[in-house]
């Protein structure tokens, strides 16, 4: 499955579309330690989480996650999102919480 | 390929583009034709490191050598030192301040990482003075 078609399915905010936003997606990780999420997020992964300050680019893209998406309806700062753009992260958002949105990327994928 | 050097300044007070150097050695050893597998060894323990010198040492430099053989990081700070460098390598060890553990740091990984992911690492550090960590990743697939 690629991000754009699991963006459809879980009708996903699209806050930047980043320029892995047409490619595979190869796994999930989810959590909000940045130092786990960097030694566990693999290349092609969804990452999850609700953390949502700078660094979560940095963790997305060293590990070359396919797309990271933030839980629970997380406000995002402004700055966030504008770096994202400058650097084409694919960062997407969603209301639902981590459980829910595991559950549905491990049927989907 | 032949050695190639690289030094990186690390901001202490800007957080907002903390491990922007892991990100521009990534670039560097991509573009050298690095496997994929070895850049990712690298740029976590770089990361870590990188982290690790803006949130408890104020900044500092890491100088980076490339050859054929191995990637060569060496990062030095002035910052307080680590008082008692095997507490400080345990798993879930951290004196990360709350602000710091907001933004999701302070899991008490960064150094236990940055051994896992290096086929060498050596900590020097003095209190007061400073800390500096060496580290090689192997490139020659042996
Ligand atoms: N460069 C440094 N200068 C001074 N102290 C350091 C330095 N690097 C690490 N430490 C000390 O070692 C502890 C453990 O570091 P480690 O990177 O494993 O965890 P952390 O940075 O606290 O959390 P995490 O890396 O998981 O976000 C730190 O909390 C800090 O007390
Ligand atoms: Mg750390």
């Amino acid at each position: 499955m690629k991000v754009n078609e699991l963006v459809q399915k879980l009708e996903l905010e699209v806050l930047c579309e980043g320029e892995s936003f047409f490619s595979d997606i190869d796994g999930c990780f989810a959590g909000d330690l940045l130092s786990l999420a960097m030694s566990n997020v693999r290349a092609g992964n969804v990452w999850i989480t609700v953390q949502t300050n700078m660094n979560i680019l940095g963790i997305a893209s060293l590990t070359e996650a396919s797309c990271t998406i933030v839980a629970n309806g997380m406000n995002i700062p402004d700055a966030v999102i504008e770096k994202a753009k400058d650097e084409n992260i694919c960062l997407l958002r969603s209301e639902k919480g981590m459980y829910e949105l595991c559950l549905s990327v491990g049927e989907l994928i | 390929m032949n050695s190639f050097k690289v030094q990186y300044t690390i901001d202490g007070e800007d957080f907002s583009v903390a491990g922007e150097a892991s990100r521009k050695l990534k670039k560097v050893l991509q573009s050298l034709g690095v496997d994929p597998q070895i850049i990712r060894k690298a740029t976590v323990a770089m990361y870590e490191g990188e982290i690790n010198m803006v949130i408890h040492a104020d900044g500092g430099v890491i100088d980076a050598e490339i050859t054929p053989e191995k990637i060569h990081l060496f990062l030095r700070d002035k910052g307080p030192g680590i008082p008692d460098i095997a507490l400080a390598m345990t798993e879930g060890f951290s004196t990360a301040s709350d602000n710091v553990r907001e933004l999701g740091f302070g899991a008490g990984m960064g150094l236990p990482n940055m051994e896992k992911y290096t086929d060498y690492m050596n900590i020097i550090t003095e209190i007061g003075v400073g800390t500096t960590i060496e580290m090689i990743v192997n490139t020659s697939l042996s």
